[in-house]
């Protein structure tokens, strides 16, 4: 039998960050810095939630405000993520959490990249 | 050079990506264009070199073609870092790798692992890694005391037995394994009640007159405890499960576990206590031959019994392990019990100047046949 592990605290730190607000879109970067997780840790566990279908991803829109940088990856929790996220803990009051302004995102499927 | 990644650190990051498996280029590209959006140089490096750790880690996943592959090097460096360096230092240290090494692959799917979800499953692996600590905790101790196990240039059995009996200890607890929680929780306990009572009993002259002797005709009626409680453990499981084959591998986990159990606190008490060793060797020993040598010699002599006694126990978890080997065919299994049952068998007979040794042989020749008998059913898998 495959054990089912509880997730680990960094993961539900991440599921507790995206989970204050459900539908925008989040930045790699800034999520790291808002949970206190650096590269190192931050990307393992977006990529296990996503291979898990708890977490979906796009790339951002380009626009004139990319100038010249790359289109970044974007992240929000799907149904799945949701569901896990609330189960783990209670909703934290989303005017607590600072979160960045939702952010014009186009969907790919996953691998289909688009660079700048 | 990337088109976004012009400074050191970004130089840096584009080759860090060139690791991630082609499954995971997107992530690699999402961390370039991250760092694209960081300004300050210290924290680029910052990220960068965590990214590093990241690709790393999925690199590695992406390799499990080649675990087996790394798992065996592993297991021969080991092997052969025990048989190179014939002291106990070459056998501590290649013991607690191998400990790490079966916790590791005790947590992933494979040979060993994970336990299934069942408390007796769960308390008998903790108590297979914590056994093996012991043991290499009694080595370690040892050393410093009576120096009973040195290898010198023979192979270093202690470790080896004890990897044996943890590789048993996993490989009964996962959800592949045929061994039901009924039988694996009463075979433990019957083993710990049998462990117990033996080591009252066991002759136990060479470091003090056996514990049972004060006790109500010097204990005797303790050999009933260590026939009845893996008699016991195997009725019972037998009765509540329905199956004989169970019922069978409980009585052979409750003897291994019992000589285990007889093994490592004999061995302790020689660790503790090497000045109570009487001149066992001294009519033998050559003139000139120092103190420390001849303590040696006493307790290395001292030790023999309860490293038959593991060897003894370690044979009975290897039959356990074959009769709870996932499905397989009659012909095999019978042949394969055949094979692992002549070496106990074997042993107890050539140990007849040891009490009970005989018994013991009889007893496990016993068990060999009901086994053999029982090959044709097949064990349950307890997922």
């Amino acid at each position: 039998m495959i054990r089912t592990r509880r997730p680990s605290p960094q993961t539900v730190a991440v599921l507790r960050a995206l989970i204050a607000a459900p539908t925008v879109w989040r930045y790699g970067y800034e999520l790291g810095q808002q949970v206190g997780l650096k590269a190192g840790s931050l990307y393992p566990i977006l990529i296990r939630l996503a291979d898990r279908g708890l977490l979906e991803t796009c790339w951002e829109q380009r626009s004139d405000e990319l100038a010249g940088r790359p289109p970044r990856h974007l992240y929000r929790l799907t149904g799945a993520g949701r569901e896990l996220a609330n189960q783990l803990s209670p909703v934290p009051a989303p005017a607590r959490v600072p979160v960045p302004a939702p952010v014009p995102a186009e969907r790919h499927a996953r691998g289909d990249l688009r660079t700048a | 050079m990337s088109a976004f990644g012009g400074d050191p650190a970004g130089r840096y990051l584009d080759i860090v990506v060139r690791l991630l498996p082609a499954a995971r280029h997107e992530w690699g590209c999402a961390m370039r264009a991250e760092l694209a959006t960081i300004d300050r140089s210290a924290e680029r490096w910052h990220f960068a070199l965590g990214c590093t750790r990241a690709a790393l880690l999925q690199t590695v996943k992406a390799q499990r073609a080649w675990r087996p592959v790394g798992v065996a090097a592993a297991v021969g460096l080991v092997l052969a870092g025990e048989i190179a360096l014939s002291s106990m230092i070459g056998q501590i240290i290649p013991g607690v790798l191998v400990l790490i090494l079966l916790v590791w692959l005790g947590g992933r799917p494979g040979f060993f692992g994970p336990v299934r979800a069942e408390r007796a499953a769960q308390v008998v692996r903790v108590s297979g890694y914590t056994l093996m600590g012991l043991g290499l905790l009694i080595l370690a101790v040892g050393d410093s005391t009576a120096k009973f196990l040195q290898p010198g240039p023979k192979p270093p059995m202690f470790v080896f037995l004890l990897t044996l009996y943890a590789g048993v200890f996993l490989a009964t607890t996962t959800g592949r394994a045929g061994f039901g929680g009924p039988g694996l929780g009463a075979g433990t306990c019957a083993g710990l009640v049998a462990g117990l009572a033996s080591f009252v009993v066991m002759p136990f002259e060479r470091i003090g007159p056996p514990l049972a002797a004060g006790l109500p005709w010097h204990g005797s009626w303790l050999a009933l405890v260590i026939i009845g409680a893996p008699a016991a453990a195997a009725v019972w499981t037998t009765g509540r499960t329905g199956r004989g084959d169970q019922g069978i591998m409980a009585a052979l986990c409750a003897g291994a576990f019992a000589a285990l159990l007889v093994a490592l606190l004999g061995l302790s008490a020689i660790a503790l206590f090497p000045d109570r060793i009487p001149d066992i060797v001294g009519p033998v020993m050559v003139p000139g031959t120092s103190a420390a040598q001849r303590q040696a010699a006493d307790a290395t002599e001292a030790a023999d019994p309860y490293i038959g006694l593991l060897l003894f126990g370690a044979l009975l978890a290897v039959i356990l392990w074959v009769m709870a080997r996932p499905p397989s065919r009659v012909g095999v299994r019978s042949v394969l019990l055949a094979l692992v049952g002549i070496p106990p068998v074997a042993l107890g007979l050539s140990a007849r100047h040891f009490p009970g040794a005989t018994g013991l042989a009889v007893a496990t020749a016993m068990v060999v046949l009901i086994a053999l008998a029982m090959a044709g059913r097949d064990p349950v898998a307890f997922r």
